[in-house]
């Protein structure tokens, strides 16, 4: 999630990337250097520059352990053997070159930048401005020192000062952007957590509708179909058994805990309840394969599945149905298959309330999904698909729990 | 079920490919005043460079086109690096990077034979100062690809210029002399981005685990309210007439009525609740929390499509609608998601109104905005009569 850095440690992380790039700088710096004396060797072959890599192999090496393993040990070596090699270097290019030495020479203006990209030993906007300030004086004082004993005039060259100032301005800006303060930050981290938990209750409000359209709604439609009289056998226990659900709270666990039950039990529970004893289920395949699902989701792909026996007990007018269960190695499947009505399946959630809510919108809760198929006059069939190494349905941190959250609810696929 | 544990963090490119504007958007719009400052004192001390060695100019008109192209690049980059545009594609960076060989080129030819130390010459500077302002913009993959790319044409301009100098040295010399600049500058701009990238990378693997983890927390009591407010609510009708049927075990006329009118009731409730879009339950949760502004709320997402976007898309829409929402003299706010027509993503279209000109509510949301620009395809803000029109698409 993009919410950016927080306001305490954009300021430390900035300056740790400029300290990186200052010692990539300062790697670059000296490769350039080292190519330099290769090429005077290798082109004038009567000189003898290549003492000079003897120093500049050190120092690249300090420099790989300051990267590597940051510490003030390692940052005030590589200054002194920094502030060494400016010297040598400078000794040997008079002494080879013939030359007066100068404060503006182009390999040793290398390696005084080289010194100066220290930039610092870690975050810290002050201890990065000490440290190339004393990368400064290092490399000034040594080339000082040398030229004075070496009979040459000492003057400020402007290349390692404009670098110093450019480093303490970029480092200064740094602090600017700190009190510019990320305003955005905290609105921002607001609203991902609001929409978390907008996210979160959605899910509990889809699991508390379906269940209220499971249990009281279809117990309503039982009761305002029934004959008067005494209730049919079954019915009374179903609508007990449904207020004990409603008012009780274990539908709001759902941690994916084992169940106690097989999958045999369970799947006769559901049959029982889904058939309220007024339809006969005729069931192709092993039940058992449902324990390859664990205790959440099998749960919820039995509602599915009973939700779809009850659309044919209340909705087919036949008293019979046929569940196909099925296995493959990466999923599960159940297909509920009538010999009914059938309807005109077009999506809609006025007229598929239940298809919409009880299967559809469960299956995609757990990462299945639902199919449909059904003409008038013809019977109706529901495939329902359950993947058992399902990936998950979206990158939301919801998934790390079975909840129905953060999937669109869509019209189910349905073909007539 | 086995199902495999998803990762907490969205699926993110490594560091190397990765451009920080759209990994932390706010980053990138902090740096736009430094980016500014940068492209700004670039032509000034190309200016003055040239000035202070105008003995060593040859060519006026390769002059002239130096500092056009100079002056189009740093443009082109104050242009796209504007907060309330659309970040930079791939073909304004390989034009912006064109351009800076066009402008090394000229400038090289404007003082072809007359250029006394090709290490003082400030085109590679300012390639290299350049490449080090993109560093918001565009990944390390890519800025080290045009470090080498310019560091060669660098080095062999300097090459090409070793018959003017002052200074007899082997021609090697003059390549590392001419494209040393851009390589020390370049690769600082690539370690600084990836160091950038891994920083922000390392700190959102720890900001999800920490939200999931907050969002664990509350699961619970939000699992009671939701129980408490939705079994309840439909509940207290249905209830009574199931227990009495329960309690008697037998069914009256009147039980029948009830039930069928109870069903009705309930269905009608619960066809409501699933037809809720996103953007409704959005509104109604930013009104319930603001109960003391005064701002009218209408939105429009015919389809749901926002219910679809992403949980980063949700929260920066739900982050400028409450932004909006309370910034000052806000009287209404309008919220409209679309599909757009050339992105694989929704459009949105917020619009904010208010007592005050829509300048204040600009300013007020000025981050968020460029937030919006680091993560949308496409972002427009415009001020429409007495409206602050922000309107942005998905579908990177």
């Amino acid at each position: 999630m993009p919410l950016g850095l927080p306001p305490h440690l954009a300021s430390s992380t900035t300056t740790l990337a400029l300290v990186r790039a200052g010692h990539a700088a300062a790697a670059a710096s000296l490769v350039a250097a080292m190519a330099v004396v290769l090429t005077l060797q290798t082109t004038l072959p009567d000189l003898a520059v290549w003492p000079a890599l003897i120093v500049l192999v050190p120092m690249i090496g300090l420099l790989v352990l300051l990267e590597r393993t940051p510490s003030t040990f390692i940052a005030v070596g590589y200054l002194l053997v920094g502030g060494a090699c400016i010297a040598w270097f400078t000794v040997i290019g008079s002494a080879q070159l013939e030359v007066t030495p100068r404060n503006d020479d182009f390999t040793v203006g290398l390696l005084k930048a080289a010194v100066i990209l220290i930039v610092g030993v870690g975050p810290g906007i002050a201890r990065c401005v000490l440290w190339t300030t004393a990368g400064l004086l290092v490399a000034e004082t040594s080339s000082a020192v040398v030229i004075v004993a070496l009979g040459g005039v000492w003057g400020p060259a402007p290349g390692p000062i404009t670098l110093w100032v450019f480093l303490v301005l970029g480092l200064a800006s740094l602090q600017l952007r700190r009190l510019q303060a990320r305003t955005a930050i905290p609105a921002l981290y607001r609203a991902a957590r609001d929409e978390m938990l907008a996210e979160t209750r959605r899910g509990f409000e889809r699991r508390a509708t379906a269940l209220v359209h499971d249990t009281m709604l279809n117990d309503l439609a039982l009761i305002a179909q029934h004959d008067e009289g005494p209730l049919r056998p079954g019915i009374g226990d179903a609508v007990r058994a449904d207020l004990a659900t409603l008012v009780g709270e274990e539908w709001l666990i759902d941690e994916a805990s084992p169940s106690e039950r097989s999958a045999h039990a369970e799947f006769e529970r559901m049959l029982a309840d889904a058939t309220a004893g007024e339809l006969t289920v005729v069931v192709a395949g092993d039940p058992g394969i449902l324990n390859r699902v664990d205790g959440h989701a099998r749960a919820e792909f039995l509602r599915a599945i009973g939700q779809a026996l009850v659309n044919v007990r209340r909705h087919a007018g036949v008293t019979e149905a046929e569940v196909v269960l099925g296995a493959q190695h990466d999923e599960v499947s159940a297909m509920v298959v009538d010999a009914g009505r059938g309807f005109d399946p077009t999506p809609g959630v006025e007229g598929r309330l239940g298809v919409g809510l009880s299967i559809v919108a469960r299956l995609e809760a757990i990462g299945g999904e639902a199919q449909l198929w059904s003409r008038v006059g013809s019977g109706t069939t529901v495939m329902l698909r359950l993947p058992l190494a399902a990936p998950p349905v979206s990158p939301d941190p919801f998934d790390i729990d079975d909840g129905p959250d953060a999937r669109p609810q869509s019209a189910p696929e349905v073909t007539a | 079920m086995s199902a495999s544990a998803p990762s907490l963090a969205p699926r993110r490119p490594g560091p190397w490919a990765l451009r920080t504007d759209r990994l932390d958007p706010l980053s990138a719009a902090s740096a736009r005043p430094v980016t500014v400052t940068f492209a700004l004192a670039m032509v000034t001390l190309a200016g003055l460079d040239t000035i202070v060695k105008a003995t060593q100019v040859t060519s006026v008109s390769w002059l002239i086109v130096t500092m056009v192209a100079l002056v189009s690049a740093m443009a082109l980059l104050i242009d796209r690096t504007r907060v309330d545009r659309p970040a930079w594609s791939r073909g304004s960076a390989v034009l912006f990077h064109l351009t800076l060989v066009a402008m090394m080129v000229a400038s090289a030819l404007s003082t072809a034979g007359a250029n006394a130390s090709v290490r003082d010459d400030w085109a590679p500077l300012v390639v290299g100062f350049a490449l080090f302002c993109l560093t918001p913009y565009r990944s390390a993959r890519e800025l080290a690809v045009w470090t080498v790319v310019h560091t060669v044409v660098a080095g062999a301009l300097g090459v090409a210029q070793a018959g003017s100098a002052t200074t007899l040295l082997p021609a090697p010399l003059f390549a590392i002399s001419g494209g040393v600049a851009v390589l020390i500058i370049g690769a600082a701009a690539v370690a600084y981005a990836k160091s950038m990238n891994t920083s922000i990378l390392r700190w959102e693997q720890r900001a999800w685990a920490r939200a999931v983890a907050v969002v664990g927390e509350a699961r619970h009591g939000v699992a009671r309210s939701v129980r408490q407010r939705e079994i309840s609510r439909v509940g207290r009708d249905a209830l009574p007439v199931l227990a009495r049927v329960a309690e008697n075990d037998a069914v009256t006329t009147a039980d029948r009525d009830e039930a069928a009118e109870r069903a009705a009731s309930i269905r009608c409730t619960l066809v409501e609740a699933a037809g809720r879009s996103w953007v409704r339950e959005l509104a109604d949760d930013l009104i319930e929390r603001r109960p003391e502004l005064a701002v009218a709320m209408t939105v429009a997402d015919a389809d749901d499509l926002a219910r679809s976007a992403t949980l980063e898309q949700r929260t920066l829409i739900r982050a400028i609608v409450g932004a909006a929402m309370d910034a000052p003299g806000t009287r209404a706010v309008h919220l409209a998601i679309t599909a757009s027509p050339r992105h694989s993503g929704p459009s949105v279209r917020i619009e904010v109104r208010g007592v005050e000109p829509p300048g204040v509510a600009r300013e007020a949301l000025r981050p968020l905005i460029g937030v919006a620009r680091g993560l949308a395809r496409h972002c427009a803000v415009v001020e429409v009569h007495d409206a602050l029109v922000i309107e942005f698409a998905y579908g990177h």
